[in-house]
């Protein structure tokens, strides 16, 4: 099925000019009525200015309100939008139908993930993931209120401050075959996470994290191919995160196997 | 309860993406190392006989390494190895974050220094073989 807004029926533009309309082939899955998933095109307004979720918006509008999609701040704040735009993991929010001219473009629901409807994925392991990575400060020292805040340099702060930008969107996980082959991976996002807390000054979680992030399906299952930290909208570094906690497992294990001190302590 | 449509990653699933491609020729490269490895275990063993003036086995595996199949090897060997030690060195400073004060040590400097070192320790044995 092809819909068109009346746009679509606008004169042609003149050679070399905007194309006055651009093509959408959005993947659709409606699991009350249908058994199996589907592209529909649907013919949009071209402006220059708009984005992909822009596009979206106007289908849900104008065209199609069964549509269905996730968004929220459309300003690269909140992660909701993340979506396969011809075949990369994007914010939508954040791309332009003019890097896609003359079209058409194919948006589907992020990669690697159980489709639920439409655009939506299923996002239940991923939050299970970031649990398991206890992925928040675990202080050091318990303190009472009146001792006062816990203190940092700017220089402790440096240390961990990238990988605070992570937005939650999961483009990471649809950019990594590693997730995409097994599941069972913890994945790019809670990995860095959890290595931000641990390269916290006023964290003590290490070894408490350690279970899940040095484990077989931590930072070891990971083959570095890279592309979650090119994929990230938000220029976290999640495969850099990886790499350091695997540097870190090794240097403790080694210290372990080394200082007899060391290895009864890990034991007892 | 609505049921979930799961998208299995399809069997050639590395060709479908330039940066995965890249992934894994970077990953057979290592293939090309071991197997040197193993020809350089295999020439020490040789070169034990290469003492010996009754024995034709060292004179052997010298004609034997001048052969076309040879060359051939030796030559897809040395790309494979520039490869694998430029991929990897590009990708050191994921795992090698530097700090000066505040403000991180730019890649470009830790990629330079291996460069640099690669060069300096290829220039050493040079020295050692040739000088």
């Amino acid at each position: 099925m092809e819909s068109s807004s009346p746009v679509a029926a606008a004169a042609p533009a003149p050679a070399g000019a905007a194309p006055p309309t651009i093509v959408l082939e959005v993947f659709r899955y409606l699991p009350d009525s249908e058994d199996a998933p589907r592209y529909e095109r649907f013919t949009v307004p071209y402006r220059h200015d708009w984005v992909v979720l822009d596009a979206l918006n106007h289908i849900k509008d104008r065209l199609d309100e069964s549509l269905a999609f996730r968004w929220s701040c459309r300003m690269g704040v909140c992660g909701s939008c993340g979506m396969m735009v011809n075949g990369a993991p994007v914010l939508t929010c954040g791309a332009f139908l003019r890097d896609y001219l003359p079209g058409p473009v194919r948006v589907e629901p992020l990669t690697h993930f159980p489709v639920s409807r439409d655009l939506i994925i299923n996002m239940e392991d991923f939050i299970h993931k970031m649990e398991a990575a206890r992925t928040w400060l675990i202080p050091k020292e318990p303190r009472r209120l009146e001792e006062g805040e816990y203190r940092q340099t700017p220089a402790q702060l440096a240390q961990y401050k990238q990988f605070t930008l992570c937005i939650n969107c999961m483009c990471c996980y649809a950019a990594c075959p590693v997730y995409g082959l097994d599941s069972t991976f913890v994945g790019p996002a809670a990995l860095a996470l959890g290595q931000r807390y641990n390269l916290d000054s006023r964290d003590g979680g290490q070894a408490e994290r350690a279970e899940v992030l040095q484990s077989d399906h931590g930072v070891w299952h990971c083959t570095f191919v890279g592309d979650c930290s090119r994929a990230c909208p938000k220029g976290v570094d999640p495969a850099g995160a990886i790499q350091m906690g695997k540097v870190q497992g090794t240097v403790e294990y080694m210290k372990a196997l080394l200082l007899p001190g060391r290895r009864a302590r890990a034991q007892g | 309860m609505a049921k979930d449509w799961i998208r299995p990653m399809p069997r050639a699933w590395w060709l479908t993406r330039r940066t995965w491609r890249v992934f894994m020729l970077r990953e057979l490269t290592s293939a090309f190392v071991a197997a040197y490895a193993a020809f350089l275990l295999l020439l020490l063993l040789r070169a034990r006989e290469a003492g010996d003036p009754a024995s034709t086995v060292w004179t052997g595996f010298v004609e034997c390494l001048s052969s076309p199949w040879s060359l051939a090897f030796h030559g897809a060997v040395l790309a494979m190895a520039l490869l694998h030690t430029a991929t990897w060195f590009v990708a050191a400073p994921k795992a090698l974050r530097l700090f000066r004060g505040e403000e991180p040590v730019p890649e470009r400097i830790v990629v330079g220094a291996h460069f640099a070192a690669w060069f300096g320790a290829s220039l050493l044995v040079a020295w050692l073989v040739l000088g």
